[in-house]
């Protein structure tokens, strides 16, 4: 694994009874990271905390192996932020305000910078508009070039792409894949789009309830899920799903859009024994198929549902 | 790791003016000043060509003063908070200290300058001169009054995140004071100014006849002390314990 820059140990976080995070132990390399989980599973808590605006009740929190919540001010030097709201100052430009954060951030060639960044954004041409009258989509696009105005070493992004429609996602997604080519920016990327994470990422982190399921390469994880997962097109998919849910070797079923999924343990026996019981019930075998692992399905099991 | 500049402080303050100077409530702010002055002036027992004028009508000034300033305050504290603002700024590399201490020095100065400017209008409304002792008196009593509001509001932003909740009670609050007091006690904006207002006056026109208009009896200098350190007192712990506790306490979520 690369230097790692995000690592949280057995992090605790808890608002009164409810438990946001409950011995996080996340772990995040150079490179674009996604960070995945359903609504309210923890993820804005774990980047507050990341940023120092949130203080754990118990565990580490480190971002370039500085303490997040002690040395806040040391660690916000060198990221950069996208938070999943639009608060930014709508009476002001677009331009008016980078240039307001470049200084903030000590960039020394303000002008160049901001016009550089309006250009990779594509914000050029409403760089002087106020930020009021922007689109969702610009909104984003301006997140994004405030989060990356003082070249930072990591960007946390909450939610880049929620709102947007599938142009401006495609267009974002590739903005940030260019960011990290051409400036070795390393992102961690906060979202429940999975589709959107699947073709930027390298490293994957899944949490649910306050807790990492698991994470690492995509590829590691995709070859590690998609492993024993088996899709079946049949004649009647409920009545061979509760046929196949008795077989030992198999973990879990589920049918999802007349298609029947089994996560299985020991693919052999299961492979024998599939065409033996569709014709012991009297249904056709359209197709059985080893999934090839996509990150909804890795999601799927480790969460057990599909994202919301 | 290289240290915070030291002209982002300056920028802040820059940053907060210039986002108040961009809200709609600044016209609103002008607007009462300008109002208040004038309600003021209007005043039936109003004399000409004197500076009586600039003690008569104060309740209204303070009123709206107070509404105006727990406005601002707790738009730019408890709503930066609930809008996300805040959450923005404490991303960027600025340390706490740098955004409260400005918050509170760019509204300050906002909120004193359209009000003193507005003030100013009393002295060609009662022919005053701009060297009127009782004149810069008044604006020194209407500063106390400001940074009391200022730090009460500021104080309940902290501990209620709401800026509806912050506007209503510091402005009820102040008010309730005001009212639940004797006007000539030392927890009311009208009890304070009156002593101020009357020991300067003793100083600067011992021989005016009127004087008795707004002290029954001559104001000792315990009183005026009194009057001038209680509001500054409360700041002083009020802002501090504020401080305290945004910058090092308080969680943005």
């Amino acid at each position: 694994m690369d230097t790692l820059i995000v690592d949280t140990k057995n992090l605790v976080k808890t608002f009164g009874k409810i438990v946001a995070l409950n011995n996080l132990n996340l772990q995040a390399p150079k490179g674009i990271s996604g960070f995945v989980g359903k609504n309210g599973s923890g993820k804005t808590t774990t980047i507050g905390v990341l940023l120092g605006l949130i203080r754990s009740n118990g565990g580490t929190a480190t971002v370039f192996g500085l303490d997040c919540w002690r040395d806040s001010f040391e660690i916000r030097q060198r990221l950069g932020v996208m938070h999943e709201t639009n608060a930014y100052p709508g009476s002001f430009s677009g331009r008016r305000f980078l240039v307001h954060v470049a200084k903030l951030y000590g960039v020394s060639q303000v002008d160049q910078t901001v016009n550089e960044l309006l250009k990779d954004v594509g914000l050029a041409e409403a760089q002087d508009k106020p930020i009021k009258a922007y689109s969702a989509g610009m909104f984003k696009r301006l997140g994004l070039a405030q989060a990356l105005i003082g070249d930072p070493e990591l960007a946390i992004l909450d939610e880049p792409t929620a709102n947007i429609d599938p142009l401006g996602r495609i267009t974002l997604l590739e903005k940030i894949k260019g960011m990290h080519e051409k400036h070795g920016t390393s992102f961690l990327i906060s979202t429940h789009i999975l589709s959107d994470l699947e073709k930027i990422c390298d490293w994957l982190i899944i949490i649910d309830s306050g807790k990492i399921v698991d994470q690492g390469y995509m590829g590691n994880l995709t070859e590690k899920y998609s492993a024993s997962i088996y899709k079946i097109e049949v004649s009647n998919p409920q009545l061979f799903a509760e046929a196949v849910q008795k077989l030992s070797a198999v973990d879990r079923v589920w049918v999802e859009n007349d298609k029947v999924f089994c996560k299985v343990n020991n693919p052999e026996v299961f492979s024998e024994e599939i065409p033996q019981i569709a014709s012991g019930l009297k249904l056709r075998l359209k197709s059985f198929q080893q999934m090839l692992g996509t990150l909804e399905e890795i999601y799927t099991q480790t969460v057990g549902e599909k994202p919301r | 790791m290289s240290k915070a500049k030291p002209r982002t402080f300056f920028r802040l303050i820059l940053w907060e003016i210039e986002s108040c100077l961009n809200l709609p409530i600044l016209s609103l702010i002008v607007a009462s000043a300008i109002f208040a002055v004038l309600v003021q002036s209007s005043y039936a027992w109003a004399l000409a060509n004197s500076y009586l004028n600039l003690y008569s009508g104060a309740s209204t000034i303070f009123l709206i003063l107070t509404l105006v300033a727990s406005t601002l305050f707790s738009h730019s504290f408890a709503g930066s908070l609930g809008r996300g603002e805040l959450k923005r700024m404490l991303s960027y590399p600025v340390k706490r200290w740098q955004i409260f201490i400005s918050k509170v020095i760019a509204l300050t100065l906002i909120v004193f300058v359209a009000y003193a400017s507005a003030f100013t209008l009393n002295l060609y409304l009662s022919s005053l001169s701009l060297l009127e002792p009782m004149f810069y008196v008044s604006l020194f009593s209407m500063f106390l009054h400001l940074l009391l509001v200022c730090t009460i509001s500021v104080c309940i932003s902290m501990v209620s995140k709401s800026e509806l909740m912050s506007i209503l009670v510091s402005f009820l609050l102040v008010l309730g004071l005001d009212n639940a007091f004797d006007a000539r006690s030392y927890f009311t904006s009208s009890g304070r100014f009156r002593y101020i207002f009357g020991y300067f006056e003793q100083l600067t026109h011992p021989n005016v006849s009127i004087f008795g208009m707004v002290v029954d009896k001559p104001v000792t200098v315990e009183q005026v002390t009194v009057s001038i350190a209680l509001p500054l007192l409360i700041t002083a712990i009020a802002l501090t314990a504020s401080f305290v506790y945004f910058t090092r306490k308080m969680e943005v979520d």
